[in-house]
């Protein structure tokens, strides 16, 4: 009690409040921000935490990157353009509800589900994190080669439109995502003698390309003011929220404890979170055909994992030191040089640091709830002012956006080529959401496999050997096989 | 017609792909080499072009019957070309941002982008420098980030 | 410098010559910000030490130094970076071991004579981790089932392939008459991902620093057995030296260092080096190293050039025997 107490005067006080204040502005910003992703805003924070204590430079990163994952869908509804990648899984959900008049609705809803998935993921955090860490730590490369495989087939599944298109797109992803270094045998692959790509290609200037730009080629291709939105007059932020919250709580739980699970996994975070999510979401729905045509129930799947997952990934973080995403990968340097060294003593060093950071969390999701009403009224700005004006300042950002990654134009080429190619791509009716998550989970998908054959000695019946792997294998088989075996009864019935 | 060539397209990358893939090395220590994982995206990516241009191949054969060979009525060559302007800026941006520096070349790409959209010269002028200014620095001040300097010194 | 010694009087009028013109040139240095290029993530230890050595730095120097993160290709970028930036002294690099190991496998040209060094600040040695339910409790009980048991029966992990961690262990097994490749090794991307595997079974053996797995030895998941250094660390005072273990005076392990491109001007490599001595010797540095059990080495400019010569030649040929090098 004692110790809980000395918690609660480690964060009550001026200087955190402010740093937790000034830390939900920021994030909204670097959200709302084509080009800046909520990773990027705690890495640009290291500096500056470098001078804070303990906590207020905790409670300025967990802030930060539960807004920025909150604010990703303010650009995603207003603009068609994710904020963050977390939110590429329903952008095109978003912005076609933005398109129907139901901006501030879609936004609203969003908001409760990341403050619900925030807190769920907390409450998770601090009451079963060692046995949830304990169930992380069964995790190796083969089912790490599973899960990935899982949610790029979700990616396929939930696309709209020709499976094949989407299928290239993935490819597309997955071919990216293979430029650099590889990490099993150290080979330089398709860098063209350009130093810069030898790390490989970060995910933040093609997502810009991939949907910033397209947008940007869109709208001065077209001579009139491009799509506009229906006025804000009748479209309210909490009106309908009671009514989808009623409707929709199953999802809110299920997505929460996906979001949370998966965020807890070493090597996976919010984002794949939001595409499972998502999935599983469509496939358990009594209206299925109704997902990506502008569909709450999505959104609520996947907006309440992806803000669970970043407390999630806390989890192993805070239990065994290992990153459960790359926020926490940041994070855990943080406590490092905090003193604040990560592992079961933090739990009982009796100097209530443990129960401020709980409270930390508690406090940053709570503050979520009025300063994202806030920036939801803010954001009318998307629509009041004329695209015209709007869209070369956005082009600015993404330049800037992108450049900051590296502090190297080589990012900006990237951007180009990829938007201009996705441009071409999706004017053929290509989805662009599964190349963002081939990116992303590609070198996790290979690494593991390779790692694990090199580990079986090329037994690929060692992928089924181990109880949760055979589980995981079994499962992306027959989502594979569903379609085919649907197929197959029709014709059989018929 | 379009997805046909989209189809070709994508079977000429896969190719590519395999071509370059397959001049990896093959590693002693390791028994699948660095060339394994871009072999198979090739090879899906040459499957699934073939898949989308053997689709489109019947509806190729009737275009060819009725003589149709427009590839795409409603775009003409001026609104492309104005559609590339967002791209043709960013080269500019990236071959002189070292030179003029960041906020120059911010404000001429935000001047020449609202010019072309009729946005009246004056508020033109004021909202390319103050929007490039607010974005320089929060960037290079707030966010540490060091966006070249160029002419101007600070 | 032969030159000048002959010509006694040359000297001195340089000297006075330099002493003249120096108020205006180099008694400046540094004017204006100072970028401290790391070629790992924001977050990683070597992050952190480059942060407190900059923040130790600012006060001797009384300019920001900016710390910029350029990672990716096991260390190749954020070298290149280093190398083939202007000479001036505004741009320095946090150089780690990879340089040593890096062209020898045919990943870049770099090597340290692209550098100018200006001083070693850190150096960890390579421990020897095993999971808590290993049956092995010594160096000495894991390198006789090494010798003993079929070949590729242990799995080794801690980096990617030819990384510090990997070539240190293939050394020690070098050193005891093994053949490197009698252990597996598994690349990963870094000692952490490798502590997960360690512990879900995955493989038996993880090299790396002892800090990088201190929060899962406190956990009681992890013990480490040795480690390749010439006597205790502070850190971790149970941990026994290879020389104890098992007689062996092996060491292996990663330097860190801060280096500018080639051809710095020797006054303003002068200037720095006896302010990163006087950061290195700070309270803020020696207080955060200690605190996180990283080992601190000093070496000036000389010496460190030495060193890395040394270790240049010390890796190239275990990477050879590796059967790496290209």
């Amino acid at each position: 009690m004692n110790e809980f107490l000395l918690g609660l005067h480690l964060v009550f006080n001026i200087e955190t409040i402010m740093v937790v204040l000034a830390a939900a502005v920021f994030g909204i910003f670097v959200g709302a921000v084509p080009g800046l992703s909520a990773t990027m805003a705690v890495a640009l924070l290291v500096p500056i935490t470098f001078y804070m204590d303990s906590i207020p430079a905790i409670a300025a990163i967990v802030t930060t990157s539960a807004m920025a994952i909150f604010a990703g869908d303010i650009p995603s509804t207003y603009l068609n353009i994710p904020g963050t990648p977390s939110s590429a899984a329903y952008v095109g959900d978003s912005y076609l509800l933005a398109k129907k008049g139901r901006s501030r609705e879609t936004l609203g809803i969003n908001l409760v589900c990341s403050v619900f998935g925030g807190l769920f993921g907390t409450f998770i955090l601090i009451f079963v994190a060692p046995s949830l860490a304990e169930v992380a730590l069964q995790f190796s490369s083969f089912e790490y080669f599973w899960l990935a495989l899982l949610g790029l087939s979700c990616s396929i599944f939930i696309a709209i439109g020709s499976r094949v298109k989407a299928f290239l797109s993935l490819m597309i992803g997955l071919l990216l995502s293979t430029v650099g270094l590889d990490m099993m045998s150290g080979t330089p692959r398709f860098i063209f003698g350009v130093p810069d790509l030898m790390g490989g290609i970060n995910f933040i200037p093609v997502m810009i390309g991939m949907f910033a730009l397209k947008e940007l080629m869109l709208f001065y291709g077209s001579s009139g003011e491009g799509t506009q939105l229906p006025p804000l007059s009748k479209d309210s932020v909490v009106a309908n929220t009671p009514r989808h919250i009623k409707a929709y709580w199953p999802n809110m739980i299920r997505g929460s404890s996906i979001g949370t699970l998966i965020g807890a996994l070493p090597g996976a975070g919010a984002d794949i979170a939001a595409w499972i999510s998502y999935a599983v979401g469509k496939s358990r729905s009594k209206e299925k055909h109704l997902y990506g045509t502008g569909h709450i129930e999505g959104i609520v799947d996947a907006s309440s994992a992806n803000n669970s997952g970043i407390s999630g990934a806390w989890v192993p973080a805070l239990v065994f030191g290992i990153p459960g995403d790359s926020i926490t990968a940041i994070v855990i340097g943080v406590l490092y040089m905090k003193g604040m060294n990560p592992g079961p003593t933090i739990f009982m060093d009796g100097t209530g640091l443990i129960y401020a950071l709980f409270i930390v969390f508690f406090v940053a999701n709570l503050i979520m709830l009025p300063i994202g009403f806030i920036a939801i009224k803010f954001a009318k700005v998307f629509i009041l002012t004329p695209r015209k004006i709007l869209m070369p300042i956005i082009l600015c950002f993404c330049i800037v956006g992108a450049f900051s990654i590296n502090s190297s134009v080589t990012d900006v080429w990237i951007m180009l080529l990829v938007g201009f190619v996705a441009s071409i791509l999706s004017r053929c009716n290509f989805p662009m959401a599964p190349a963002i998550l081939g990116l992303v989970l590609g070198a996790t998908l290979e690494n593991n496999f390779m790692s694990s054959m090199l580990k079986a000695d090329g037994d690929i019946f060692s992928f089924f050997s181990r109880p949760i792997s055979a589980f995981l294998g079994v499962l992306v088989i027959l989502l594979w096989l569903f379609p085919l075996l649907a197929m197959a009864y029709k014709k059989i019935k018929k | 017609m379009r997805d046909f060539l989209i189809g070709l397209a994508f079977i000429m990358l896969g190719g590519v792909v395999l071509m370059v893939a397959s001049q990896y090395p093959t590693m002693s220590s390791l028994q699948y080499g660095p060339s394994l994982f871009p072999s198979l995206i090739g090879g899906g990516i040459v499957i699934g072009g073939l898949v989308i241009s053997v689709s489109q191949l019947h509806i190729l054969k009737k275009h060819i019957k009725e003589m149709k060979f427009s590839l795409n009525k409603e775009t003409n060559l001026n609104s492309i070309l104005m559609s590339l302007s967002p791209c043709a800026l960013m080269i500019f941006y990236i071959l002189f941002s070292e030179y003029l520096g960041a906020l120059i070349c911010m404000s001429i790409m935000i001047f020449i982008l609202m010019i072309v959209r009729k946005v009246p010269l004056i508020f033109t002028l004021i909202t390319s420098i103050s929007s490039a200014l607010i974005i320089y620095f929060l960037f290079s001040h707030y966010l540490l980030v060091p966006l070249p300097e160029g002419l101007l010194d600070f | 410098m032969k030159t000048i010694k002959i010509n006694k009087p040359f000297k001195n009028f340089t000297t006075l010559l330099l002493l003249a013109t120096s108020s205006a040139v180099f008694s400046a240095y540094p004017e204006k910000p100072i970028t401290l290029v790391v070629p790992w993530a924001a977050g990683g230890g070597t992050d952190a030490t480059a942060r407190t050595i900059a923040s130790a730095l600012k006060e001797e120097l009384g300019q920001n130094i900016n710390v910029v993160n350029r990672t990716g290709g096991s260390g190749v970028v954020g070298h290149t970076v280093m190398a083939t930036a202007k000479p001036d002294g505004y741009t320095l690099g946090l150089a780690t071991g990879e340089i040593n190991m890096m062209h020898w496998q045919g990943l870049t040209n770099l090597t340290y004579k692209d550098f100018t060094p200006i001083g070693q600040i850190n150096f960890d040695y390579s421990g020897i981790q095993v999971a808590a339910n290993s049956p092995y409790n010594t160096v000495q009980e894991l390198i006789d089932a090494i010798r003993e048991q079929p070949k590729g029966s242990f799995r080794n992990s801690g980096t990617g392939l030819g990384g510090v961690w990997h070539l240190a262990f293939a050394g020690l097994l070098m050193d005891q008459g093994i053949e490197a490749n009698r252990v597996k090794f598994i690349p990963s991307q870094g000692a952490s991902p490798a502590m997960v595997e360690l512990v879900s079974g995955g493989i038996s053996i993880v090299s790396s620093s002892i800090p990088e797995g201190r929060s899962m030895i406190e956990a009681g998941r992890v013990k480490s057995l040795g480690i390749m250094s010439p006597e205790r660390i502070n850190s971790f005072p149970n941990v026994p030296t290879i020389n104890e273990a098992i007689g062996s005076s092996y060491l292996a392990g990663e330097w860190r260092g801060i280096v500018g491109p080639k051809g710095m001007d020797p006054k303003i490599v002068a200037t720095l080096e006896k302010a990163l001595k006087a950061a290195y010797d700070s309270n803020i540095y020696q207080g955060f190293m200690s605190k996180q059990g990283f080992g601190v080495e000093w070496r000036n400019s000389k010496d460190f050039a030495k060193q890395m010569e040394k270790m240049d030649f010390v890796y190239g040929a275990i990477v050879e025997k590796v059967g790496l090098s290209k």
